[in-house]
């Protein structure tokens, strides 16, 4: 079993009266991308916070790297990388300038700015200057500079919002690359599809509290419903839906009942998105 | 603290700084201006006074009056001449003896003698020529009172070397200069609380001790650096250039300070500006009254710059040394800590 990259206890965090993280606890193991999935205002910035040191719990503890973040969040930031979900880069210097800068300030040695440029997809607008780059390109600017000292811990976050597919997609690509390279990733998102397609596991924050926490499959099991939808062809010519939920007892009889009265025009399985189950488990939608 | 950081933070800091187009600019042609504009305003002070005269009755009373002692005298043909020229500045001061002055001499009234001035004497240089033709006057009749004048000058004897405006000048330019540059750096902190990139720094090794040593050494190498180059190329280093170099970077020290400060009450360029031109009506106060000899009202004594102000006039100006402005560099030095100090707690806790 691998060890714990980051582990997670009871931690609070409250702005004033208004309590942002209510008593979460969870682990991330090494090498995993976990997905952190909820709505705007949830609580995933502020635990994102927490973990890399830029807030202080107001209670439990954190440990990243077999370190308290608390204590001893120098080091903690020297061996992680964090894309934050606002675009702070110097618009004035260029892609270049801005990765080598924060390259000097981890005195990460022989950088190869090139390199990563080239990994996001921006090799060709290097020299240019961070104002004249589209929005996609300082996002994947913002992820490059997370990259630049090959850390142990990416904390990505909301890292393709509001993104072009081109760009969604050189992101995501990257993620499974620091995977591969042996990166943990803490990835939040309120996008249930990339969760799905990236994550090895995902939690469901919501209300400042972790609502349900397991492998996107094993949450489809627990949560989800599978669904043959069907399109018949009724008497008058008219195209009507049919849904039979499967894994029931009357499954077999449903299906024998459609062949055998009705007319099917397509037929096909539907599996429950993460969507449908945060909204089982919330009661809400992820985009409110 | 992290110097490697800290200097990452300095060198970024610079290029952001001449990266922007109106501190780059101001900066270099700032720098520019000032030493032109020191080294186009004259190197002397005359200290001669030049006084007309019109006497057509009288002249011969005027015949035997020695020149020397800083006054040089022109006679003129007409009273119409002799206000014409002192309009023109020709005269500082002209002195018109009527044809009856005799006549009103002799039977025992009062004689009046006119005096012209241009209208921008001030009342104290009237009221001394007014003394100053009087003795004239005496000493010519034959009524001079007689005493023996002893001369005792207070402080440095500048008779003969009075201080010229361009000398004066270096302490506002100074100033400037610091003012420039605490705009500047103000700038350069705001921008990073305005667009996050403050967030980036310190969630990497940077820790904020280390954010505050960048941003101040920046802040100081820059008005420093500058305000060296100004002295170096204005030749006032020659006397006492420990004491004056202590003083500039006391001075820039202080300015640093308060650029955190104006930076923790700012929310863009706009408010920086604003806040900076603020700070500077304030703090060139002193300096002005250098520039222009006003008197020093006791208002002006405790304001901070005064104490930079005075060091550098004492020290450029009168060679005065280290003794004679411990009274300076002391609150100097406490203005320092309070400012730097000051700046450092608001800002942090803007920051965080």
């Amino acid at each position: 079993m691998s060890a714990d990259a980051i582990r997670v206890d009871n931690i609070r965090f409250s702005y004033g009266e208004i309590t942002a993280v209510n008593g979460i606890s969870f682990h991330v193991e090494e090498g995993e991308i976990f997905g952190f999935l909820g709505p705007n205002g949830a609580g995933k910035s502020t635990t994102i916070k927490m973990l890399t040191g830029q807030l202080s719990p107001k209670d439990g503890e954190i440990t990243v790297l077999g370190l308290d973040v608390t204590r001893e969040s120098g080091a903690v930031q020297s061996q992680i990388g964090i894309c934050f979900e606002r675009t702070n880069l110097y618009e004035q210097m260029s892609a270049i300038e801005n990765l080598k800068f924060f390259a000097s300030l981890y005195g990460v040695k022989g950088f190869d700015v090139d390199r990563l440029l080239a990994r996001v997809g921006l090799k060709d607008r290097g020299s240019d200057r961070v104002s004249s780059l589209s929005k996609g390109m300082k996002q994947r600017l913002m992820v490059a500079r997370a990259l630049v000292n090959e850390s142990k811990i990416l904390f990505l976050d909301e890292p393709t919002e509001g993104l072009d597919p081109t760009s969604a997609n050189n992101i995501r690509n990257v993620i499974l690359e620091e995977r591969e390279r042996g990166a943990t990733v803490f990835l939040t998102t309120h996008d249930m599809l990339e969760a799905d397609k990236l994550s090895d596991r995902v939690a469901f924050i919501n209300e400042g509290e972790i609502v349900a926490l397991d492998t996107p499959h094993n949450l489809k099991q627990r949560y989800g419903k599978r669904i043959m939808k069907a399109q018949v062809k009724t008497d008058s010519g008219e195209l009507e839906d049919r849904e039979i939920v499967m894994d029931d007892t009357s499954t077999a009889k449903d299906m024998h009942e459609l062949f055998s009265n009705e007319s099917v025009v397509t037929i096909h399985s539907e599996e429950a998105s993460l969507e449908d189950i945060f909204i089982q488990i919330t009661g809400r939608g992820l985009t409110g | 603290m992290n110097w490697r950081v800290i200097q990452a933070l300095i060198v970024n800091d610079y290029k952001a700084f001449f990266r922007d187009k109106f501190f780059g600019i101001m900066t270099i042609v700032g720098l520019i201006l000032f030493i032109l504009f020191y080294f186009v305003m004259p190197a002397r002070i005359n200290e001669t006074i030049t006084i007309g005269l019109y006497s057509p009755y009288a002249a011969y009373l005027f015949d035997n009056i020695p020149e020397g002692g800083g006054a040089i005298f022109h006679t003129v043909e007409s009273e119409d001449e002799l206000k014409r020229s002192v309009i023109d500045n020709e005269f500082y001061v002209g002195i018109s003896i009527p044809e009856d002055v005799w006549a009103s001499y002799l039977s025992g009234k009062r004689p009046h003698i006119y005096v012209f001035y241009s209208a921008d004497i001030p009342d104290e240089a009237k009221e001394m020529n007014t003394v100053l033709i009087g003795e004239m006057i005496n000493e010519l009749s034959g009524n001079a009172i007689e005493v023996e004048e002893v001369e005792i000058v207070l402080g440095p004897d500048m008779a003969g070397r009075q201080i010229p405006y361009r000398d004066r000048l270096l302490p506002l330019l100074v100033f400037m200069l610091m003012i420039t540059e605490v705009i500047g750096l103000s700038n350069l902190i705001t921008y990073e609380l305005q667009t996050g990139t403050i967030e980036a720094l310190l969630a990497t090794p940077m820790r904020i001790i280390d954010f505050f040593a960048g941003k101040g050494l920046t802040g100081i190498s820059l008005a420093f650096s500058q305000i060296f180059l100004l002295m170096m190329i204005t030749r006032s280093l020659t006397h006492h250039a420990g004491l004056i170099v202590v003083a500039l970077l006391l001075g820039v020290m202080m300015v640093t300070g308060i650029a955190f400060l104006i930076a923790s009450v700012s929310k863009d360029m706009v408010s920086v500006i604003g806040w900076g031109t603020l700070v500077l009506i304030v703090l060139v106060i002193p300096a002005v009254t250098v520039v222009f000899r006003a008197p020093v009202s006791s208002w002006i004594k405790i304001l901070p710059s005064y104490f930079l102000v005075d060091i550098l006039h004492k020290a450029i100006n009168f060679n005065i040394g280290w003794s004679g402005n411990v009274r300076n560099i002391l609150p100097l030095a406490g203005f320092d800590i309070v400012f730097v100090c000051l700046g450092i707690v608001i800002l942090k806790r803007k920051v965080r």
